[in-house]
């Protein structure tokens, strides 16, 4: 069986390598690990990755759910699984609502071991066609 | 920009011919209180109708339905008569120019009175040709110049408010933005984040490096390290400060209640203090008085000999009475607009009252039954032109001492209380998204880290996560400033990462980039802001974007976009979020969405000082 084939749009480096290591011992394929996004755009359009972990603040410019739309226009079916460490119950109904859908959704500070974060990529994958 | 500047682009595409040079206005053609003015011209001419016999109700009906549809008639020429104007595109009316188009509208209307009445058997007025063709010009002068004038004075009245809300909300807003008060404030409010902030990570800090002095220690205690980093506390601080970003709801009936309430005892006393120390515009006065008593005079009155007597009379006795009125402005004499009352209720009432008793040389006013009741109603709609008038210029008055008003204050503290709240939001949502953005993310990281390292039994990853996560927890604002840039390099930065999300086209005015100290990180923060909504609100694909210098230490940013539709809170400036509040601190209010759908695009513009007062 192939392994995955990943996507992660972080901004912070320490976040992101940190990430991209946990994520490459569980056995996933991390095609690119950046922190811009028209960059993983334009990896997306070119290299086709099966599911994407986003974080939602990128800093300036687009956040997580720009990202995640950006990357079901170029491909309907890829997993999008969205990070953050932003928890405002007032807002996170908003936040959701935009997400494209079958996007998961995880708070930072729940992925204390990396099993979580690969558990919801599996899930946004089961189903791609 | 000044007052005069404002209102004139405000006035709709009608107003834009400018009428007349009566009494030095300068007032739009505006018709709007015509239909106003007319109906209650009518009344005393029905009354007196009414009052020259009795009629059963036959009459009554046929009379009112004449008047009403001669009434119908009058409007609509003067219609006409409006649009031919515009259409014309005439740029100024004169008095006699007005004058002659009343007096035809009048003829036109009259003649029509004259053969509908004789037509349903109603009486007609019994008089000489060359007196009607003379009462008609006479009234015609009066009666739409004062229409004119007079709903020009109304509207301006009924236009203050809005009209300060828009033209001093922004200059309020921007002699507070430099003020020290201000700030002082701004400094004082990011002090007190901060200042929390380095109190929760520090007391972080010291509780790990209790836990782990070593590598060994560390290893052996991680899960209680890991506890103190999953702490609520910044978390709770950081929604603690998103929280806070409210904005009243500037289109609840509530919020416009409380607004027009201010705007309104600001308005009146304004316009109160006004008429107090305006004079009242004699000509204005002679005008109306004159003009609008005769020419009634001239129609009524048979006998031509009592009609010139009446004429020199009730002239000479305006004349005195203007200068007397005049005379107790010089003299300062407290409420001399009601002694102007006075005396115009003398001017109007004295003639007939006087004929009547010492004269009786056919008079039709003092003659008829109730006449004077007649009169009185005649004059209390004089006075009200008069004040109506006098309203006008105490307008322009009120305008120009707005800032000397004591009420002023309280519309200035709401106003000084909106700021407050768009810079409390900007700075709470900054520090938010820097708390969650970047300390949050990286405990969480440090957290990922440490079990990894655990698992695989590497101390020193254990260390390096550790050592990366304190150096957050001791410099908890680094990161969080950002170093000033040029115009053309914030605006590049600013649109780089939205590649392949928006097609962007930049015009940015050579001038610009030439000005020093502009305030470029808000230029940039506008920027992101418009491209965002376009993104996220509009889905548009692309988007171009024209910041110029416009004089005046004033750019404008205009922003045109293929947006689907307009955000909720478009063209509403009190709804929304941290958008609204980025725009209006920027502005000070100058900004406006609208929606061109013959061309299918969105449209942004925003009017900001070249002077970068950002603290």
């Amino acid at each position: 069986m192939n392994a995955t084939r990943i996507l992660i749009i972080e901004d912070d480096e320490l976040t992101r390598t940190t990430i991209e290591s946990a994520l490459s011992k569980q056995g996933l394929d991390v095609l690119l690990s950046t922190a811009s996004v028209s960059e993983a755009l334009n990896f997306a359009k070119k290299h086709r990755p099966e599911a994407a972990v986003i974080d939602y603040n990128l800093g300036k410019g687009p956040n997580g759910v720009d990202a995640a739309n950006g990357l079901r226009k170029i491909d309907p079916n890829i997993g999008i699984v969205l990070m953050t460490a932003f928890l405002n119950p007032t807002q996170l109904p908003t936040l959701l609502s935009k997400l494209p859908k079958g996007s998961h959704y995880l708070i930072k500070h729940s992925v204390t071991e990396i099993g979580v974060l690969v558990s919801e990529i599996e899930e946004t994958i089961k189903y791609r066609a | 920009m000044n007052i005069e500047g404002e209102r004139q682009h405000s006035v709709n595409e009608e107003s834009k011919v400018v009428v007349a040079r009566l009494a030095r206005w300068h007032a739009p053609l505006d018709l709007s209180m015509a239909p106003l003015f007319m109906a209650l011209a009518l009344i005393p001419n029905v009354i007196v109708d009414l009052q020259s016999g009795s009629h059963g109700h036959g009459y009554l009906i046929k009379l009112f339905l004449v008047k009403l549809s001669a009434l119908l008639l009058w409007l609509l020429i003067l219609k006409f008569a409006q649009i031919a104007i515009i259409r014309s595109k005439t740029k100024a009316i004169n008095l006699f120019t007005l004058g002659f188009l009343g007096s035809v509208i009048g003829a036109i209307t009259g003649t029509y009175v004259h053969y509908i009445s004789l037509s349903v058997g109603l009486p007609v007025d019994i008089t000489t040709f060359l007196r009607r063709v003379f009462s008609t010009a006479l009234i015609g002068f009066s009666w739409l110049p004062v229409t004119v004038v007079l709903s020009s004075s109304f509207n301006r009245f009924m236009n203050l408010t809005p009209l300060l809300e828009s033209s001093k909300n922004s200059k309020l807003r921007q002699n507070f933005r430099v003020s020290g008060f201000y700030k002082s404030y701004v400094v004082k409010l990011n002090s007190n984040i901060s200042s929390r902030l380095f109190l929760i990570t520090n007391s972080l800090s010291k509780q790990i490096s209790k836990l782990a002095p070593d590598s060994q220690s560390a290893q052996q205690n991680i899960e209680e390290i890991i506890k103190v980093i999953e702490t609520k506390e910044l978390r709770d601080f950081s929604n603690e400060l998103e929280g806070k970003i409210t904005l009243p709801n500037k289109s609840s009936l509530k919020f416009k209640v409380s607004r027009l309430l201010t705007f309104s005892s600001v308005t009146i006393e304004a316009i109160y203090l006004s008429f107090k120390n305006s004079p009242l515009n004699p000509r204005i006065f002679t005008y109306i008085v004159t003009i609008c008593t005769f020419g009634i005079a001239i129609r009524r009155n048979q006998n031509p000999i009592a009609t010139l007597e009446y004429g020199i009379f009730i002239g000479s006795l305006t004349f005195m009475l203007t200068f007397a009125i005049w005379f107790a402005w010089k003299l300062r004499v407290k409420y001399y607009v009601f002694v102007a009352i006075l005396f115009t209720l003398i001017n109007i009432y004295a003639p007939a009252t006087i004929t009547h008793y010492f004269d009786k040389r056919g008079y039709e006013f003092a003659k008829i039954g109730s006449g004077q009741n007649f009169t009185l109603l005649w004059g209390s709609l004089i006075i009200v032109c008069l004040l109506l008038g006098h309203i006008g210029n105490a307008s322009i008055n009120a305008e120009r001492n707005l800032f000397n008003f004591r009420k002023f204050n309280k519309l200035l503290s709401e106003i000084e209380g909106d700021m407050i709240k768009d810079q409390e939001n900007l700075i709470n949502h900054k520090w938010a998204v820097h708390i969650h953005g970047k300390i949050q993310t990286r405990l969480s990281t440090a957290v990922l880290a440490l079990r990894q390292a655990l698992t695989s039994n590497d101390g020193e990853g254990v260390l390096n996560a550790l050592g990366s996560l304190q150096s957050v927890l001791q410099e908890p604002t680094a990161g969080f400033t950002q170093t000033q840039r040029g115009l053309e390099d914030e605006v590049a930065a600013r649109l780089m990462p939205w590649d392949g999300l928006l097609e962007s086209d930049v015009i940015i005015d050579p001038l610009l980039t030439k000005i020093d100290n502009l305030p470029t990180q808000l230029i940039g923060e506008v920027i992101e802001e418009i491209i965002s909504n376009s993104v996220r609100h509009g889905a548009a694909s692309e988007i171009r974007i024209e910041i110029r210098n416009i004089g005046s230490k004033k750019l404008l940013i205009r922003a045109e976009d293929n947006s689907v539709n307009l955000p909720p809170s478009a063209g509403v400036k009190g709804k929304g979020g941290v958008g609204t509040s980025i725009f209006n601190a920027a502005s000070d209010g100058r900004w406006s969405l609208k929606r061109d759908e013959k061309r299918a695009k969105t449209v942004f513009e925003m009017r900001m000082d070249t002077i970068n007062t950002s603290i």
